[in-house]
């Protein structure tokens, strides 16, 4: 049913808002990923356009391509938790349930499971999407216990290094040394080692990305999907930096981008 | 930032950490075989 | 695992499948009664030695009465996770106990707003320090302001009844919110009462996940939600607008369950002695108690009422204030140190200044029908050193 339940009927359409009967019409629903994906992106409706994030974010530009990279959003539940990236995921034309603080891979663990029995036959993609707070800080004991627990979705962490949402706080992914409200001396400790515990806690998929490589970014998405379907937990950790509380000038975003890449992001 | 993107694509140069287990690179496999026999 | 069971609705599974009689504890009376829920899934978390609730559940579970079932990280986890399940579209129960209860209530407070039909048992333990395992009810005064239906446990056959009644009161279209069961942790949990149960084979009608005023997040049922989210989250009139209407209709919500209290439980007090001038309210534990101080007046030829209220949240104000119209003193025992019970109820009735603020007993301790006597006698102006004798 999935896929028919938001085609509205014909005589019905043209009351309906323009923005809905386009993404009908001419958002991803039901089609391959070879005419939509990334590699399409600006040809087709994309799940997210508008979205009230800051000029220059780049976590932004991360969540449109989570959402161009989908397997089957027609399918698809994402959920999220207090943080920038819920500004622009929630605008998403994808189910999107934003919970209390950190909660989001407890959550996950019990829809995934409710979708499992009423849908045995059936594949339902989960995915959480929450900043480095979320996941590392405040969601902590439940997301490394949903991992530990092997629930089938996949988790992202958008990775800023900081609490941007709140005004600029130290988080525990922010780097060593940063200056930042809560640590007005520097932080005086370094990243958590959020992909050693993920492999650790039995991920069968983990990366760590600065996604400067809009195709790499998309495959790492889609493989994290798929492997959640069949074998276990999955895990994305990626940069996607706050322009605004590191001062980075819009126009040298992606300069750090490739910067984080050659440095804490890559091997 | 989306054409600069693109460019980066065409020199194909990035580097990310990966990790599977021999489960998920089985997966992969399969599902990059079903990919390419849906474009030939 | 198919167990073969007959499928029946609430007012049939309570009132009219045959019942046997059964010796058994409290606990295993929330669990025989979610045996009989067709629920889909728990999710539990030790709180031992309160409550051995869902030890039990765990066996139901592995009998095949339950289809899914996991031991959470903690109380957040687990009531996270329901709130997940919920909206996956799947019935849900859960347990927990004092301190556990309050490492859950933010996710907790947010399930009646976000519409989570689902069964919580509060075996209810000490939250304040020093840290204690014993009975004491002072976390249902946390829960009284979540919007969550409260039902409130005399004893075995109660929590049985009860627990199941709250699986439909909690799926009712112009209800949809949680339901708590409490009882005392101890006196109830662990204690055998007798317990009228029908048979397993019976059970009640499975989950329609799309007989709900906001349909389960599962991509299957229209309106489709892909249209763009409401800025709830932004601070303009648009926002304050959302949420106060979007709280006004929990409460609404809340208030609607009171017709399925009626239906299901027969009203939300029970009431012995109406004519009686002096009466004991209490609920819970404290109204087992108060019953046999209602049989001591009795014996002793004192006219003495009895209010039990079974009903928290929704309260039934009118009821109480029909109840205490002619009365001259209310007792109100309670198993706490604050008098949650006697405060709501100073507040509803319009001469406030009858109701005896007492007596109450925390940390464990049980409460004596003494007690309650000498709050009878010194209401009657008799001389309390009566007691003594």
């Amino acid at each position: 049913m999935s896929l028919n339940y938001m085609i509205p009927a014909s005589k019905f359409k043209r009351y309906l808002p323009k923005d809905y009967v386009e993404l009908v019409d001419y958002g991803p629903f039901g089609k391959k990923y070879s005419e939509v994906g990334v590699k399409n992106m600006g040809t087709y409706k994309e799940l997210v356009e508008e979205h009230p994030m800051c000029s220059g974010c780049w976590m932004s530009y991360y969540i449109k391509i989570i959402f161009a990279s989908l397997p089957n959003p027609e399918d698809t539940v994402t959920i999220g938790t207090a943080g920038c990236g819920r500004l622009a995921i929630s605008q998403a034309a994808v189910p999107f349930i934003y919970g209390n603080y950190g909660d989001q891979n407890a959550m996950a663990s019990g829809i995934t499971r409710a979708f499992r029995l009423r849908f045995p036959d059936r594949q339902k993609d989960v995915i959480t999407i929450a900043g480095d707070g979320g996941m590392m800080d405040i969601g902590f004991s439940m997301t490394m216990h949903a991992w530990f627990r092997r629930e089938k979705f996949t988790t992202i962490m958008l990775d800023n290094e900081v609490y941007g949402n709140t005004g600029g706080q130290e988080s525990g992914m922010s780097v060593e040394g940063a200056v930042l409200k809560m640590s007005p001396k520097g932080k005086n400790f370094g990243k958590m080692p959020a992909m050693q515990l993920a492999i650790t806690a039995g991920c069968v998929y983990v990366v760590k990305m600065s996604p400067t490589n809009i195709n790499k970014a998309s495959k790492a998405i889609r493989r994290a999907i798929f492997a959640a379907r069949n074998l276990g937990p999955t895990f994305i950790h990626v940069y996607t930096s706050c322009n605004i509380e590191y001062s980075i000038p819009t126009p040298d975003v992606f300069r750090d981008a490739k910067e984080k890449e050659k440095r804490s992001f890559c091997i | 930032m989306y054409l600069e993107m693109l460019k980066r694509k065409k020199k194909g140069r990035f580097a990310f950490e990966e990790f599977m287990t021999d489960e998920a690179k089985e997966l992969f496999k399969v599902v990059e075989a079903k990919k390419k026999k849906e474009v030939s | 695992m198919s167990l073969n069971k007959t499928l029946v609705d609430m007012d049939y599974l309570l009132n009219e499948a045959p019942r046997e009689k059964h010796f058994i504890t409290g606990a295993q009376a929330m669990a025989e009664a979610v045996k009989r829920a067709s629920v889909d899934m728990a999710i539990a978390y030790p709180i031992t030695p309160q409550s051995e609730v869902m030890h039990l559940v765990g066996d139901i579970y592995a009998q095949g009465h339950i289809k899914e079932y996991y031991r959470a990280e903690e109380e957040l986890g687990t009531m996270s996770a329901i709130a997940g399940a919920a909206r996956g579209g799947v019935r849900m129960f859960t347990a927990t106990s004092g301190p556990g209860l309050l490492r859950g209530l933010e996710a907790i407070v947010s399930w009646p707003g976000h519409r989570i039909p689902c069964v919580l048992g509060v075996l209810t333990r000490v939250v304040n320090a020093p840290l204690s395992i014993q009975p004491d009810n002072i976390e249902m005064a946390y829960l009284m302001h979540s919007g969550v239906v409260m039902l409130h446990a005399e004893n075995q056959q109660d929590t049985f009844d009860y627990t199941l009644a709250a699986f439909a009161i909690t799926e009712k279209v112009d209800v949809y919110i949680p339901v708590s069961v409490s009882t005392e942790g101890f006196f109830v949990t662990h204690a055998k009462g007798y317990v009228d149960m029908m048979d397993e084979k019976y059970a009640f009608t499975e989950v329609d996940p799309y007989h709900a005023p906001v349909p389960a997040m599962d991509n299957e049922v229209p309106p489709a939600r892909i249209q763009r989210d409401a800025p709830v989250q932004k601070s303009n009139f648009m926002s304050y607008l959302i949420h106060s209407v979007w709280q006004q209709e929990i409460w609404d919500c809340n208030s609607r369950a009171m017709k399925y209290v009626y239906q299901y439980l027969g009203g939300p007090i029970e009431v012995i002695n109406p004519d009686a001038d002096v009466f004991i309210v209490a609920s819970g534990c404290a109204a087992a108690q108060s019953r046999e101080a209602n049989r001591y007046a009795e014996e002793e030829g004192l006219s003495v009422g009895l209010v039990k209220v079974k009903c928290i949240r929704p309260w039934p104000r009118k009821e109480i204030n029909d109840a205490l119209k002619n009365a001259k003193t209310v007792i109100v025992p309670e198993h706490n140190i604050i008098g949650w019970l006697s405060k709501e109820i100073k507040a509803s009735i319009p001469n406030g200044g009858i109701v005896v603020e007492g007596p109450r007993v925390y940390g464990g301790m049980t409460l004596p029908v003494e007690l309650i006597m000498e709050e009878i006698y010194i209401a009657l102006g008799m001389d309390s050193e009566k007691l003594q004798a």
